[in-house]
């Protein structure tokens, strides 16, 4: 013991002890697990993207700035296979469950609101029209406002199951519509519906077999024109003919099949398009998204006229300004809303404004063609299946679609609130 | 090509799928003014009679005056050609 005492009086050994010190703290740290947390730019943990290397497109929804779970949900605090995808959403834009993914607050919780009175989300107009055809009023007394959302529930489809209109419905129409399950129906029906996503989404093109770098699906602001016309193409045939499509009855040489196996010619395409003009450039948010209010028909959603643009100031008819017109000196723009080009504004000729013309509208005379089918007729078999959209199964009742034949014309003309001359087109 | 009433020559496409050959599948109206479809909108209708006359009416100058002719941008409203007379009487 004394010759402890006489040690620690010496500097030599505090410096010693020191260094040993030093050595047993430098190997525990070396020691210890390095990997940092996963963190979001905001500070809050993020565990998935530990393991999820996919690299997202765009940078609105940046990995490092959202996450996973802000969309996809699942538990982000734990690194357990498990836990961590338990109540994980593959798709986001869903409408059943939208409020917590894209609708969340600080997201776009009044799009949302929106969105499901809009028609593509309500389909009312479809319903209500099929329903009147089939002379079935009693189910639009029971349902005033019947929309696709509640074919969905058991109660409505108990209550209704008797309405042949509402089943040609369900197997005929029953797959445009932002409430279907994207990937839900088969063939080339999967690419449909999906909420938010069945606009908004868009493939990314694949990088090939060897990359091992795994992409996530491509959100984009503005729908590129194939998003809409995956629907868009029957009834009036607008995205077709607006992009100079004609669906020919019966095919022949050199003609584009359509993924259902319609036959498509090719014939001049409407002036809009061939400037570059997506369907969004002219069609509102509101339009097309919804205002808020629930509309019985899609006329009394549209909002934009030809003279909104041509000869207007950009100012629709519900009296909501254009985004993207730009007015400069006496010539008026309009922006396209993808690359940003300027495009310049035709004003009406002179002989638009003449007297006698003061009851056509700008298509009834400037639409160079419009598909007409006629002698339309539908033939129901009992005895067969048909797969049901909303149900998502083959059930009894087999509706046949024929026609007498189909043409590409001058536009047929009617008349509007006893005013206006305007086009016409069955479907 | 069918004669129709009041000699106006009709283009019937329809002939393989119709009984009658005064009334086509693309027809809305007959001439007399008579409505033959519904239409989804209750604000819509097919022109009228009247409406039927005066577009009609123009066909019978063009026989003779092309559709770019000063004519038709001076015509007063109200004048009514001296030779379609006979025709408006068909009516």
């Amino acid at each position: 013991m004394p010759t402890l005492k006489r040690l620690a009086k010496t500097k030599s050994f505090w410096i010693l002890l020191g260094l040993v010190i030093l050595l047993c703290l430098f190997y525990s740290e070396a020691k210890k697990d390095r990997r940092e947390v996963a963190k979001l730019t905001s500070g809050e943990v993020e565990l998935c993207i530990t393991c999820h290397q996919e690299v997202v497109p765009e940078k609105v929804h940046d990995k490092k700035v959202v996450g996973c779970s802000s969309c996809h949900l699942g538990n982000p605090y734990t690194l357990d296979l498990k836990e961590a995808h338990k109540n994980i959403v593959k798709n986001p834009g869903d409408l059943r469950y939208v409020n917590l993914t894209c609708g969340q607050p600080g997201c776009h919780p009044t799009e949302i609101s929106k969105v499901k009175n809009s028609l593509m989300a309500t389909n009312h107009g479809m319903i209500k029209r099929v329903v009147e055809v089939f002379e079935e009023k009693e189910v639009l007394s029971l349902y005033p406002k019947l929309s696709v959302s509640q074919l969905y529930q058991s109660e409505v489809y108990h209550k209704t199951r008797n309405s042949l209109g509402l089943d040609y419905y369900r197997k005929l129409c029953g797959s445009c519509h932002l409430w279907l399950e994207k990937g839900k129906l088969p063939y080339f029906l999967k690419e449909k519906g999906g909420g938010c996503t069945a606009c908004h989404l868009v493939k990314e093109e694949d990088e090939g077999l060897n990359s091992s770098r795994k992409t996530h699906p491509k959100l984009v602001r503005y729908p590129p024109m194939e998003n809409c016309v995956r629907c868009h193409n029957r009834s009036g045939r607008i995205g077709f003919t607006y992009q100079g499509l004609y669906e020919n009855e019966q095919g022949g040489v050199g003609d584009e099949v359509w993924v259902d196996g319609r036959w498509l010619d090719r014939v001049s395409p409407d002036i809009h398009f061939q400037k570059g003009l997506n369907c969004v450039d002219c069609h509102t948010k509101e339009e097309v998204m919804g205002d808020g209010n629930f509309y019985y028909s899609l006329h009394e959603a549209l909002e934009i006229e030809c003279q909104t643009c041509h000869g207007g100031d950009g100012t629709t008819k519900k009296g909501r300004k254009l985004k993207n017109f730009q007015k400069k000196g006496t010539k008026a723009y309009l922006e396209i809303k993808g690359s940003k080009k300027l495009l310049l504004i035709k004003k009406p000729v002179r002989v638009c404004s003449l007297s006698y013309h003061k009851r056509l509208t700008c298509v009834s005379c400037h639409a160079k063609h419009m598909p007409d089918c006629y002698g339309c007729h539908i033939k129901y078999d009992p005895r067969e299946t048909h797969l049901d959209k909303i149900l998502a199964k083959e059930t009894k009742g087999l509706w046949i679609e024929h026609e007498s034949y189909r043409r590409l014309a001058l536009p047929t003309l009617a008349v509007e609130d006893n005013q206006r001359v305007v086009t016409v087109t069955p479907g | 090509m069918v004669k129709g009433k009041n000699s106006i020559e009709v283009v019937n496409l329809e002939k393989p799928f119709l009984k009658s050959p005064r009334v086509c599948l693309s027809q809305m109206v007959t001439l007399n003014g008579t409505k033959l479809v519904n239409f989804p909108q209750p604000n819509l209708r097919p022109f009228c009679q009247e409406e039927l006359v005066k577009i009609l009416r123009v066909g019978f100058c063009l026989n003779c005056h092309s559709e770019k002719d000063k004519i038709f941008k001076k015509w007063p409203p109200k004048r009514v050609c001296p030779y379609a007379k006979e025709l408006k009487s068909n009516f």
